[in-house]
């Protein structure tokens, strides 16, 4: 691996000419170590770099005593939780008072985390496209990938007591997600062959050609069913027009080469890595598993594989080198004031607050232009509850973005009652997603920090 | 189109030789009898919750103080999406359960007693639940229901005669099942996007390859023996003689490892156990237990014969000394792929033969390639593991040396520190344990290992003949084209077809044949679309509305066709097979005597297993066995005899026994018999089972077991990886068994707290403490009962009269397990059991509902209550007998009509 990272720092721009692209020169000013070609980047031109956005998911709340500084200011003294954070201050902002009105606090707020609909209103409950396919749709549209839907769990997990991803469709419809990285990396970087490629476009020609057999058959039935019936009929035509997209997307990307990414170790996942569909305590190694999973993104957002990433990044594991002696993170949140309780709750918390800022710091240490990435990323976190199983006092993040103006605070007071909507509305203003009016359970900006 | 067509249909259908020797059924079934459904329940509170709000909320929650921004003198009875109130409701119930409001400092203002409060909040909750199930409602109809991936996995296979298991992992990357009211095969949970619909198109093209094929057999069948005499010994391994014959000793085993590991780290298995025989074959001794990964065995590095997924049959010549006195133990062999068992294959052989005259084993196994890449080259190897004694152990020194070295969040100067002291030590490092008598120990005798495959039944496959079932195709013919659509599309669709349905396939077949490709290819393209069309996802069932045959919303008969499916799905999670179709065809499946003959044969059939596991699993909700890791220090003989794995095929097997033997579903409760294999009785404590196999066992009156609440894969999902959970345990029984949730629990209600320094009180002496609170007490009168009745069974499910866990020791409080359901007073699990028969009215119902459920693919609604009461009702007099539930479900009016 060292000699190949040489290799490319010695000549990056004879792989450029080797490989005959005619690529403008790249934005990006240093590689990862674990990069070694940049010759498949996005369409950003010179000199100007993206605004990157994560959308992240902790579920089940942070512990409630120990999470909000006491303090507020740039110069705030970091609760328990947030301490890890320590080598990030001034990258990051820490909202107290945000709240969700329209989801329902507790279980089931999961499903619209990011969608804003309130899923207990019922009345056959509808869910409608998330914040970060919103931003997919827009500035999403110049990568490869629109964007990522990645988590703990593989799949939609729709129905379950919890669901599995953040990332809904117009049409309502959870879009799955990935928690293999193994398979990620294929996905991003995995390099092809000429041979590779032509039958990639053969592939994708006899696609469109079943494509059109298949509406056929579709719009045939729609004659047939009764009226229950259509609705699920019309997510099937809905997904037949959504793949007819996607091959369009690949068709205009297939003449470039995916970046050249060296791959990082995943044996250490144990599981054959492609097999590996949950993620879920004491079956990974939690710190293995968490930071190639931060690493992916990176790499994604440093290559301009993708500018947007959903990320559920917790579920309900305690991780298991903790050796906490209760495993399940739910019964912890239920602590009922008691000490043995808060004590392992906010130590996962913590935990996963020390991962958090590895993530800050190795996008931080990329630099872009006179910045680094991580100013160029607005990276925001929160959670469908609170502490209590309530939806008042959400623990909500705000990381990076200082290239798109926003001041750090370390930690903030909202007033009562900010939705929560406002934090995912500063970020997709700031990336210069355009919306019309304000997103689901939103009334604006946080005026604290733009 | 339909009339026009009509001459065109009826020569297509000539042509093909399953289903089409008749004129094709009307589309819409005779519409007899339409029934005319019950309405819904509307989801509306009774009008004394006015009257209650009035006198504890509206003095301020009303149209002037409007306290905290909430008014609630204004908001209606009726839960309605339109008002969107079901989120104060929620609040309201909340904050009456938690006993918050109305504040007890609020001058003027009488505060309710506890009852009225607690039946105020349990009415919204009742009415909220309502709610929720009208949000889902279809008026007593399913929705257009797609197959879910195991249904797809089985269906595909039955389709193409192709092998199951290759299926299911080619399939295993099609995104997970929405799940409604815990099962996977409800329509309104079953979505379709973009993710499912690429998917879709990846494996076609996979599954129609695998289908057809052509030629000579692409993997031939290869056999690849391993002789254990000429097994070189790993490099870093001892100096050992495979030529020459040696007496094992203690002082030998000594000896060698002085020899060879000096300056070397530990590392898994490097030390003699190979030691060969006049006879040709190896004696293994089992001398190693390395620090890291455990006892290794023998590996056949990178066999090249698992080319391709599919069938292999492994074999193994060998005998076994089973051991003496405490060392003794039935010598068992266990196959491994890759390192560490990458693969998670599963077999094991029992090695009965004797040392001096070994027998050939053999197993058939389902094996696929590793995936070659990277690291990943080098584990690719096929081997065993077998249970032998570690004769010895690492030093402490080496120990405390190798964790540092191998311990990642050490820094690289500490772990290179400890490198060079390793080194510098210079003494072995294992040494051999003197307190073990290697006369005594368990031997293995190995002559040889053989893996042949892959095992290829007949060629051209099965796939092969079932798409081209005239034969070898000559030149371009496009009437066999034809006809081998129109027999694969009434067979993918489930019903007789018309040529517009066989169209799209032949059109692609064509155009590819028109650009050069072979028949076979071509045949191939039309496959891929008949697996992406909506009428093989979807099972499509005509409707009412759509053709106007029947007024308004009366419900009409299912056709024959598609009674077929509903059966298939039901009891086999896949499609009708040819006697099923052909019964439909033939217009006599509806027929009663027909259909319940039908359902008798369909439990017979090997496919039902599908209906046991996939039931079974989502009924007692064993997805979750295995989601919470239970302490492996604490509870180490659940890990070393992997009674996880274990347990979930007890309860399946328990299933499985009672429909085969048709006994009644209260056996659920509690039972005289178990189903055992060797190592979950004797985790149960239960003499007399020996082998991995599960039988039924007679339990002796008053036995710790019986019914599914005393199985370790119900209760393990009761605890916390550590103590048990009553009330988690309580809830589950009123949800899985008698299907009436409990109101649920307001915000921050806490769980069962672990001991507080020092304290050493029992699980149910911390609930009895959170019960004095009287809101709390209120729901907990209902659902501690049943969890208290298993306080026997500890957080796995092992049997206890003392607390344990949580570092209680021996000598832990007694276990108080008893209590009340319905005024019958029980004092153990023993106890708790017979009571708990007492609920089978409930029980009945509740199970029902379940099954009825499963069958129809969707939710229950208020309108379905009139035949769940007939069901069980009948059942009652029929002893509960489960095959007969089975029938009476597929003989109900819900299943019969559309």
């Amino acid at each position: 691996m060292n000699i190949q990272t040489h290799k490319w720092q010695m000549s990056r721009r004879a792989v450029l000419r080797g490989l005959g692209t005619t690529l403008a020169l790249p934005w990006l000013e240093a590689m990862s170590p674990l990069a070694r070609s940049i010759a498949s980047a996005g369409d950003a031109a010179p000199g100007e770099i993206p605004a990157r956005l994560g959308f992240l998911h902790y579920n089940l709340g942070m512990q409630r005593l120990s999470f909000f500084p006491n303090e507020t200011g740039l110069k705030a003294e970091l609760s328990p939780i947030l301490k890890p954070l320590e080598p990030s201050r001034g990258l990051f902002t820490v909202f107290s008072g945000t709240y969700t009105e329209e989801v329902m606090g507790g279980h089931g707020g999961e499903v619209s985390f990011l969608t804003g609909v309130n899923p207990k209103k019922g009345g056959g409950f509808k869910n409608t496209i998330s914040y970060d396919q919103i931003a997919a749709e827009s500035i999403g549209q110049a990568t490869r990938y629109p964007s990522l839907t990645m988590g703990q769990s593989k799949g939609t997990g729709f129905g379950s007591n919890l669901i599995n991803t953040l990332s809904w469709n117009r049409a309502g419809v959870p879009i799955a997600s990935e928690s293999r990285p193994q398979v990620l990396f294929d996905k991003l970087f995995r390099p092809e062959s000429a041979e590779d490629t032509s039958r990639r476009i053969a592939e994708q020609a006899s696609q469109r050609s079943l494509l059109d057999a298949v509406r056929a058959d579709a719009t045939r039935m729609a004659g047939l069913i009764g009226k229950n019936d259509r609705e699920k009929l019309d997510e099937y035509l809905g997904s037949i027009r959504d793949m007819e997209l996607r091959l369009e997307r690949l068709d205009q990307w297939s003449k470039t080469p995916r970046p050249k990414v060296n791959a990082p170790e995943f044996s250490n996942l144990g599981k054959t890595a492609y097999e590996l569909n949950d993620a879920v305590q004491g079956k990974v190694p939690f710190r293995d598993y968490s930071r190639l999973m931060w690493d992916l993104i990176a790499l994604a957002w440093q290559t301009d594989s993708t500018r947007i990433v959903a990320y559920q990044v917790r579920r309900n594991s305690v991780p298991a080198e903790l050796k906490s002696p209760i495993k399940d993170l739910h019964t912890l949140t239920h602590d009922g004031d008691d000490l043995v309780k808060l004590e392992w709750w906010w130590k996962t918390d913590e935990l996963y607050m020390r991962e958090f800022n590895y993530f800050l710091q190795k996008l931080a240490s990329i630099k872009e232009g006179s910045r680094t990435m991580l100013d160029h990323s607005l990276v925001g976190y929160s959670s469908e509850m609170n502490g209590t199983h309530s939806r008042h006092e959400l623990p909500s993040v705000l990381a990076g973005g200082a290239a798109f103006g926003i001041k750090h605070q370390t930690h903030v007071k909202c007033p009562k009652e900010t939705l929560v909507g406002n934090l995912w509305e500063t970020m997709m203003v700031k990336a210069k997603v355009p919306l019309k009016g304000h997103i689901n359970n939103s009334s604006g900006l946080l005026p604290e920090v733009v | 189109m339909r009339t026009t067509c009509q001459s065109q249909r009826i020569a297509l259908m000539k042509a093909s030789v399953l289903l089409l020797c008749l004129s094709l059924p009307a589309i819409v079934a005779s519409a007899a009898s339409p029934i005319t459904p019950p309405a819904a329940a509307v989801p509306v509170l009774p009008s004394q919750t006015t009257a209650f709000m009035k006198q504890y909320c509206f003095n301020c929650h009303g149209e002037k103080k409007k306290m905290g921004g909430l008014r609630l003198d204004n908001v209606e009875l009726e839960i309605s999406g339109r008002t969107g109130n079901a989120s104060v409701w929620q609040e309201v119930m909340d904050k009456l359960n938690l006993g918050e409001m109305p504040p007890s400092d609020e001058k003027g203002i009488p505060l309710p007693d506890a009852k009225s409060a607690t039946a105020v909040a349990a009415t919204i909750a009742q009415t909220l639940r309502d709610f929720d199930r009208s949000a889902h409602a279809t008026g007593g109809r399913g929705v257009l229901r797609r197959l879910n991936r195991d249904e797809y996995a089985n269906t595909v296979a039955d389709l193409l005669a192709l092998d199951r298991l290759t299926l299911a992992s080619l399939v295993a990357d099609l995104p997970g099942e929405g799940m409604v009211e815990g099962f996977n095969n409800i329509g309104s949970g079953l979505m379709v996007d973009v993710s499912l619909m690429e998917e879709y198109l990846r494996v076609a093209p996979q599954i129609a390859k695998l289908a057809v094929v052509s030629g000579t057999p692409p993997t031939p069948t290869r056999k690849e023996r391993y002789e254990l005499k000429n097994h070189p010994a790993p490099k870093e391994d001892l100096e050992l003689s495979h030529t020459k014959p040696v007496t094992i000793t203690p002082e030998f085993i000594a000896e060698q490892l002085k020899v060879g590991n000096i300056g070397h780290y530990p590392r898994g298995g490097n030390v003699p156990r190979f030691v060969p025989n006049n006879n040709g074959t190896v004696t293994l001794l089992y001398a190693a237990k390395s620090a890291g990964s455990g006892p290794r065995g023998l590996n056949m590095p990178g066999t090249s014969v698992i080319a391709v997924e599919g069938d292999y049959i492994v074999r193994l010549r060998a005998g076994a000394f089973p051991g003496e006195g405490e060392w003794k133990r039935p010598v068992k062999v266990t196959l491994e792929q890759g390192k560490r068992n990458l693969a998670g294959i599963d077999v094991s052989f029992d090695i009965t033969a004797s040392e001096n005259a070994p027998q050939v084993y053999e197993e058939r196994v389902h094996l696929k390639p590793l995936p070659r890449e990277g690291k990943e080259k080098a584990n690719d190897s096929l081997g065993f593991i077998w249970n032998g004694v570690p004769v010895v152990k690492s030093t402490p020194e080496w120990d405390r040396l190798y964790s540092i070295t191998h311990s990642k969040t050490n820094t690289a100067e500490e772990r290179r520190a400890a490198h060079i002291e390793t080194i510098k030590l210079n003494q072995p490092n294992r040494i051999y344990d003197p307190t073990i008598d290697l006369k005594k120990t368990p031997r293995l005798v190995v002559d040889w290992f053989e893996i042949e495959g892959p095992i290829q039944e007949e060629w051209p496959p099965k796939s092969w003949k079932t798409v081209f079932f005239k034969g070898e195709p000559k030149g371009k013919d496009t009437a066999y084209l034809k006809d081998i659509f129109t027999r694969l599309c009434s067979r993918a669709y489930r019903r007789p077809v018309y040529p517009e349905d066989v169209e799209p396939p032949v059109k692609l077949a064509t155009a590819a044949l028109t650009k050069g490709a072979s028949f076979e290819d071509a045949v191939k393209r039309g496959i891929e679309s008949i697996l992406c069309s909506p009428n093989f996802i979807f099972l499509r069932e005509t409707s009412a509305d759509a053709t106007a045959a029947a007024p308004g919303n009366a419900r009409l008969p299912v056709s024959d066709f598609e009674l077929a499916a509903r059966l298939s799905y039901f009891l086999w999670s896949t499609m009708p097979d040819d006697e099923l179709l052909r019964l439909a065809n033939e217009g006599k499946l509806r027929q009663p005597a027909v259909r319940i003959a039908q359902v008798e044969r369909m439990l017979k059939d090997a496919r039902s297993a599908e209906f046991v596991q996939n039931f079974t699993r989502q009924w007692l909700t064993l997805g979750n066995v295995g989601a919470i890791q239970p302490d492996n220090r604490i509870y180490k003989e659940y890990h070393d005899q992997k009674i996880e794995k274990w347990s979930v095929k007890e309860t399946y097997a328990f299933f499985d026994h009672m429909l085969r033997q048709n006994l009644s579903i209260m056996n659920f409760l509690d039972s005289d018999f178990a189903m055992l294999n060797e190592p979950m009785a004797k985790f149960y404590g239960i003499a007399g089972v020996s082998g991995d196999a599960f039988r039924p066992v007679k339990l002796t009156p008053g036995s710790q077991r019986g019914g599914v609440v005393s199985q370790s894969a119900i209760l393990v999902q009761g605890s916390d990886g550590v103590r048990t959970k009553p009330v988690s345990r309580g809830k589950w029984i009123l949800v899985s068994l008698l299907n009436d949730p409990p109101n649920p629990p307001p915000a921050n209600a806490g769980e069962v707290q672990p001991n507080s320094a020092g304290a050493k009180l029992t699980v149910r002496e911390r609930l009895d403490k959170h019960r004095t609170v009287a809101t709390c007490a209120s729901c907990h009168t209902k659902i501690d009962p049943f969890g208290f009745g298993l306080e026997n069974y500890n957080a796995v499910g092992a049997w206890r009269d003392r607390q344990d866990g949580e570092n209680f020791g021996k000598n832990g409080p007694p276990i108080d397990a008893s209590g009340k359901l319905d005024k019958i007073a029980f004092k153990d699990a023993v106890t708790f059991r017979r009571a708990l028969v007492q609920q089978k009215d409930k029980f009945a119902k509740g199970f029902t509902e379940k099954m009825l459920t499963y069958a129809l693919g969707r939710t229950l609604e208020h309108s379905d209550r009139e035949t769940v009461l007939q069901i069980t009702a009948a059942l009652g007099k029929e002893d509960y007998k489960l095959a007969n539930l089975v029938q009476r479900i597929a003989g109900s009016e819900l299943f019969l009509t559309k």
